[in-house]
């Protein structure tokens, strides 16, 4: 990749105006999602006229922020040039953590219980610490971050099923149910019209996109992405800031974890099995390049919201499930295949 | 980053000079080494800890349920030395099963039949395999000429052919009523006391082995792994080579779940599901690098065994299934981890 | 003048290879000093470590007669040293505002925390201005021509108000224009009483623009002379230790049958370029980076679309759409860049040179390893590759041995025609003869040879004929008599002679 943007490079002129090529060469791949989301509503509206209702659109709101909220933090990992199999096992421990530390569950066996806001911050500080030891292994060992997120991802679902137990001890397996009005809150309840989690969503977008932007922190990420060795080599502390992003991924996680909790007032130890390939795909949707150095929180956004838009309006238009597989895939891949052929297009119309 | 250090060690005459020691053995045996200590060193230990273990009874069993993830690690090894990945295994796997046994005489589900037919068992086989080809080609000619990561493209590939599995049965799963005996045999037979998935797992390997260090298709995988460039500049068929690449992984997960599906008496839509991960971890732990060109099909071999006999260990010592994960995640982590280490204080 | 740097008895060890061993090296403040050697004598490897990307094994630093232990390259700058990599450190994706102040982005005075964009821009256009170059510092670097990227690393590097620049082949990708440009920078820098440390195998730059020079030698300090006072002659003999005789081996070689001829070749990068290259002739392409060259190359050999024209090969018309083509046409191509192009890094020597015609050493798609092995032991042989055994890995092997693996190959393919791509690029004094005298014997066997190359005297040296391009076109075509480098640079940079 790097040796094909340098061999392109000595024919590209240094000339950039006009409105058509600033928005291609910023928000281009935003647009065609923006564009996406408008028809694939309107489609769906026009099948399913239900679906504008506004217990739907809530209910797309907040399945778009569960998987957002994991996804900012995936989009962070991505851009460094890594990837995070363990998202979704995360998700699960961040949820059970917080649920089972309340002690309040159904059939709870547990002698821990603490109040809402404490066992919520215990799991969000577990997490970030996953999240940590998942960065120290890649920048300190130097190993492939598949393998040891994909590692990590099956000792995390191990723990959860373990602390699951230790919390409800009757069946092994069985979920913690319980009923909370700070997770209530968070999962089913509103901030006026908006539901929390897509305040929270939105909240955390929005900092995000400001750290990326305008924080020292953000731009090293970037530049890690590009060139870890280039980025060394210019002072930036490498391994801090991997680590710092893995923490920040586990830190998200967890969180995603916890509004699903609240929003079924139940977690099973199986919860977000497989969600780390969906939140890798809303990554990748939303315009992020696995080879790093590329991708962008509004992206990421945007396609939360398609993803999501796309789901609930298959399922309300009772569009039996393996459809959706099949939907999901084709979206994903046409995504993909459509943004190749935008970059070489960009790339030919900068030399030309 | 390690060619730029590379640049810069020392002189020329020093360069000559045979690395030391440990190392210089690493180098020999290359990626072999460092998983077969670790593999033997792990039988010594279980068979410390617990007697049952040290039996052929038991590494016979072993060499049998390594087979179905074993099999498809060897297609696999073949894509990640090209420096890809396939993430669809698991649905490829379901998707063959399914197909493969439907065609099978005597195969019954409560969705209505897609296939109004059956065919000889040896058909039926070959039937599936060819699904599972046909997927692999499908693969392969979008990584080959859309340029798309093959994480990407595999990942969608996944999540559609797992949509054509659900569709074909309709959610429910085959069964047989009753099961042809060849058929029965496929999966479940012995030849010379040993277990036929065994013997078609030690024939993919030897095959493969074959494939890898003999021929021309092998050198070309391993070329386009170490340099796609330098390779098609050399006139080696890059966009062929990926296709070929991804339709054998395809056939043989293909393969590995049709003999399931016979061993099982069942073929299940959701068969195979993150299968693709353990392929992957068995791939790694042997050694083989993501980043493609380094490794072979002997390190998956032990990596494939390594997983199988912790897997079998921790049976026999009774360790609950949760904290099964828990050990196995950290070994992978550690093996990886481990080998990481070595590398850098080489600094291949 | 007082000592602004003193490095004593500096040693590095990589495992079973001694880098440096205790070289004492010290620099005057406002001179510039060079830095020669052979590739692997541990230029790279000294630098390194004064700039902080790696540790030293023993030895001490003094900077400004203060002792120092350098912690890493953020401690290196603080220390005001600042380097210019070999290799490009440009980031395509970022500004090039972005890439002048990585690490180190301006923040805001209020909130420390936050970059202050404006600020950046503003100062990146500044030291823009400074090297000359007049450009929008919110584009990404990937829009720059390479040359402009290489003028971006130099700004980087004068913005850290440094007391040591060292620039590590600085201009391997520069026109004699912008090596004026460069030049007048450094100037400019030993005004301000800037230290410059010069690495570069361009010896015609050492004397031109360097006061004194330190000569490593197998990560031993040989000597350091003054520049006025001694020859380059002097200095080669120092580096490789012995008298080279000639540098160029060349001998007039019948000129035989047309071997090539391109006609009317267009694509998005060529303009109708067409030529003939002889049998037993050496034919030297010059132009300026970015005039073509390499995309002909490229494009004669399949691995590049052309849009229009002809490629003849013996008199007839040959359809090459691929490389694979073309060397079935016995073209070959030796790409500028062996790392990313040329060779196969984790594979070995064997594997390497019988890559390009597999079919040599095969059956029906079966390797026979023992004829393998026997190929690549017989040109190991005959190209003096200096490697411990055929089953070394090629990442372990010098620059011009790297080459001669390459190099090769594409005799084992029974190539015709030998296009290469800069032959000596990166490739020291001594190997560099090994390779012109191969060049050589490949024309005296009446095959041909394109030799596209930069590098003026040695293009003037080897060919006997050279055609000159620019902006995508052939400008000139010369005769011996007429090979002087100014004239070849006045075609290439399309003013009319």
């Amino acid at each position: 990749m790097q040796a094909q943007s340098k061999a392109a490079a000595p024919m590209a002129v240094p000339q950039f105006n006009g409105l058509r090529s600033a928005l291609l060469a910023r928000g281009g791949h935003q647009l065609i999602i923006i564009a996406l989301i408008i028809i694939v509503g309107l489609a769906i509206y026009w099948i399913q006229p239900r679906f504008l209702s506004a217990y739907s659109i809530d209910n797309i709101l907040r399945t778009a922020s569960i998987y957002g909220i994991v996804a900012l933090g995936m989009t962070l990992v991505i851009i460094t040039g890594g990837i995070d199999l363990s998202a979704g096992s995360m998700m699960a421990l961040g949820g059970a953590l917080a649920a089972g530390l309340l002690g309040t569950a159904f059939g709870a066996a547990n002698p821990l219980s603490f109040p809402p806001m404490v066992a919520i911050l215990i799991a969000l500080a577990v997490s970030a610490s996953i999240g940590m030891l998942n960065g120290l292994a890649i920048s300190a060992l130097g190993m492939a971050p598949f393998v040891v997120t994909l590692g990590m991802m099956t000792v995390v679902r191990g723990l959860t099923f373990i602390f699951a137990d230790f919390t409800v001890g009757s069946v092994p397996g069985s979920p913690i149910t319980f009923m909370d009005s700070l997770f209530s809150w968070l999962g089913s309840g509103s901030f006026g019209p908006i539901p929390t989690a897509a305040a929270l969503f939105l909240t955390l977008a929005v900092i995000l996109s400001i750290v990326l932007r305008f924080t020292p922190f953000g731009r090293s990420i970037y530049a890690i992405g590009g060139d870890a060795e280039i980025a060394r080599l210019a002072g930036i502390n490498v391994p801090l800031v991997i680590v710092g992003v893995y923490a920040l991924m586990g830190t998200l996680a967890g969180l995603g974890g916890i509004v699903q909790a609240g929003r079924l007032s139940s977690v099973s130890p199986l919860m977000g099995v497989g969600y780390e390939l969906d939140i890798i795909t809303i990554v990748v949707v939303g315009g992020a390049s696995l080879a790093g150095g590329r991708g962008t929180i509004f992206g990421t956004v945007l396609a939360a919201i398609l993803i999501s838009l796309i789901d609930n309006g298959l399922t309300m238009m009772n569009v039996p499930s393996f459809y959706q597989y099949l939907v999901k895939g084709s979206v994903l891949l046409a995504a993909v295949i459509l943004d190749q052929w935008y970059q070489r297009h960009r790339a030919a119309t900068a030399t030309a | 980053m390690n060619q730029r250090e590379n640049h810069a060690k020392g002189g020329p005459a020093d360069r000559l000079s045979a690395p030391a020691g440990a190392f210089h053995l690493m180098g020999r045996f290359g990626d072999q080494l460092v998983p077969a200590i670790f593999l033997i060193a792990l039988v010594i230990t279980l068979s410390l800890v617990s007697p049952n273990f040290l039996s052929v009874g038991n590494f016979l069993d072993i060499a049998r349920v390594v087979s179905i993830i074993g099999i498809m690690a060897v297609g696999m090894t073949i894509v990640i030395l090209t420096g890809g990945i396939d993430l669809s295994v698991g649905s490829t796997f379901a998707l063959a099963s399914v197909v493969a046994a439907s065609l099978i005489p005597g195969s019954f589900s409560d969705a209505p039949r897609i296939l109004a037919f059956v065919l000889p068992v040896p058909f039926a086989i070959l039937a599936g395999l060819l699904v599972g080809a046909a997927v692999g080609f499908i693969n392969g000619f979008i990584i080959a000429k859309s340029r798309v990561e093959p994480f990407i493209v595999t990942l969608a590939t996944m999540a559609f052919v797992r949509g054509l599995t659900y569709l074909f049965t309709g959610g429910f799963p085959t069964i047989f009523r009753p099961m042809p005996p060849l058929f029965e045999w496929f999966g479940q037979g012995y030849v010379l006391g040993l277990p036929t998935p065994t013997i078609f797992f030690a024939l993919v390997v030897l095959i493969g082995v074959w494939i890898t260090r003999r021929t021309t298709f092998g050198r070309s995988i391993y070329a386009i792994g170490g340099n796609e460039e330098a390779s098609r500049l050399s006139g080696i068929k890059v966009q062929s080579i990926k296709i070929r690449a991804y339709t054998l992984m395809g056939a043989l997960a293909a393969l590995s779940g049709i003999i399931l599906a016979s061993r099982v008496g069942a073929a299940q839509p959701t068969a195979g599901l993150t299968y693709e991960l353990d392929v992957i971890a068995g791939v790694v732990i042997g050694g083989t690098s993501l980043l493609g060109g380094r490794g072979s099909i002997m390190s998956t071999v032990l990596g494939v065994f390594i997983l199988g006999v912790i897997s079998n260990g921790l049976n026999i010592a009774g360790v609950p299934t949760y904290y099964q994960y828990v050990v196995k995640g950290l070994l992978l982590i550690s093996a990886v981890g481990f080998d990481s280490y070595l590398r850098k204080m080489q600094r291949i | 003048m007082p000592a602004i740097l003193h490095m004593q008895d500096i040693e590095k060890n990589f495992p079973g290879v001694k880098a440096l061993r205790g070289v004492t090296f010290t620099i005057e403040s406002g001179e510039v000093h060079a830095l020669l050697g052979e590739n692997g004598a541990g230029k790279s490897t000294l630098m390194k470590i004064l700039a902080g990307a790696q540790g030293k094994d023993a030895g001490q630093i003094r900077i400004d007669g203060r002792d120092v232990d350098i912690r890493g390259p953020l401690h290196a700058r603080q220390l005001g040293i600042a380097i210019i990599y070999q290799e490009l450190s440009i980031l395509p994706h970022l500004s090039v505002a972005e890439n002048i102040f990585l690490g180190r982005l301006p923040r805001m005075a209020s909130m420390p925390w936050i970059v202050d964009w404006k600020l950046c821009c503003a100062r990146a256009r500044e030291l823009l201005k400074q090297v000359g170059l007049d450009i929008d510092p919110l584009i990404p670097a990937s829009r720059l021509k390479v040359a402009d990227q290489q003028m971006v690393e130099i700004a980087k590097a004068v913005s850290e108000n440094a007391k040591i620049v060292i620039m590590d082949e600085p201009t391997t990708s520069l026109t004699n224009r912008e090596v004026e440009t460069l030049f007048k920078t450094v100037r400019r820098l030993q005004e301000r009483g800037v230290s410059i440390i010069y690495v570069s195998h361009r010896l015609a730059e050492v004397k031109e623009i360097c006061d004194r020079a330190t000569v490593l030698r197998d990560g031993m300090k040989i000597g350091t002379v003054n520049v006025a006072e001694t020859t380059s002659k002097d200095w080669v003999k120092m580096m490789v230790g012995r008298d080279l005789d000639q540098l160029f081996p060349k001998m007039p070689v019948e000129r035989g049958k047309e071997a090539l001829r391109v006609e009317g070749v267009s694509s998005q990068k060529l303009k109708n370029v067409s030529f003939s290259a002889y049998e037993g002739e050496i034919l030297g392409i010059a132009g300026l980076i970015g005039s073509g060259r390499s995309t002909l190359a490229r494009t004669i050999f399949g691995a590049e679309a052309r849009v229009a024209g002809s490629v003849n090969i013996g008199g007839k018309e040959a359809a090459i759409a691929s490389p694979l083509e073309a060397i079935s046409q016995g073209i070959a191509l030796v790409p500028e860049d062996r790392k990313l192009q040329g060779l196969v890094l984790p594979m070995t020597v064997r594997e390497n040179i019988t890559l390009a015609k597999l079919g040599g050493i095969s059956r029906v798609g079966q390797l026979n390893l023992r004829r393998e092995s026997k190929v690549a032991a017989e040109y190991v042989q005959a190209l003096q590759i200096s490697t411990p055994h055929i089953d070394q890995k090629t990442i372990n092997l010098s620059g011009g041995n790297q080459q001669k693996v390459v190099l090769a190959k594409w005799l084992y393919s029974d190539a015709m025609i030998l296009i290469i791509d800069e032959p000596t690029r990166g490739i020291d004094v001594g190997a560099r003869a090994e390779i012109y005298g191969l060049l050589q014997q490949f024309v005296e066997k009446g095959k041909s040879v394109i030799m596209i190359s930069s590098d003026l005297p040695e293009l003037i040296g080897m060919s006997d004929r050279i055609i000159v391009m620019h902006e995508g076109r052939v400008t000139a075509e010369l005769a011996p008599s007429q090979f002087n480098e100014e004239l070849i640079m006045t075609y290439a940079s399309g003013m009319s002679h």
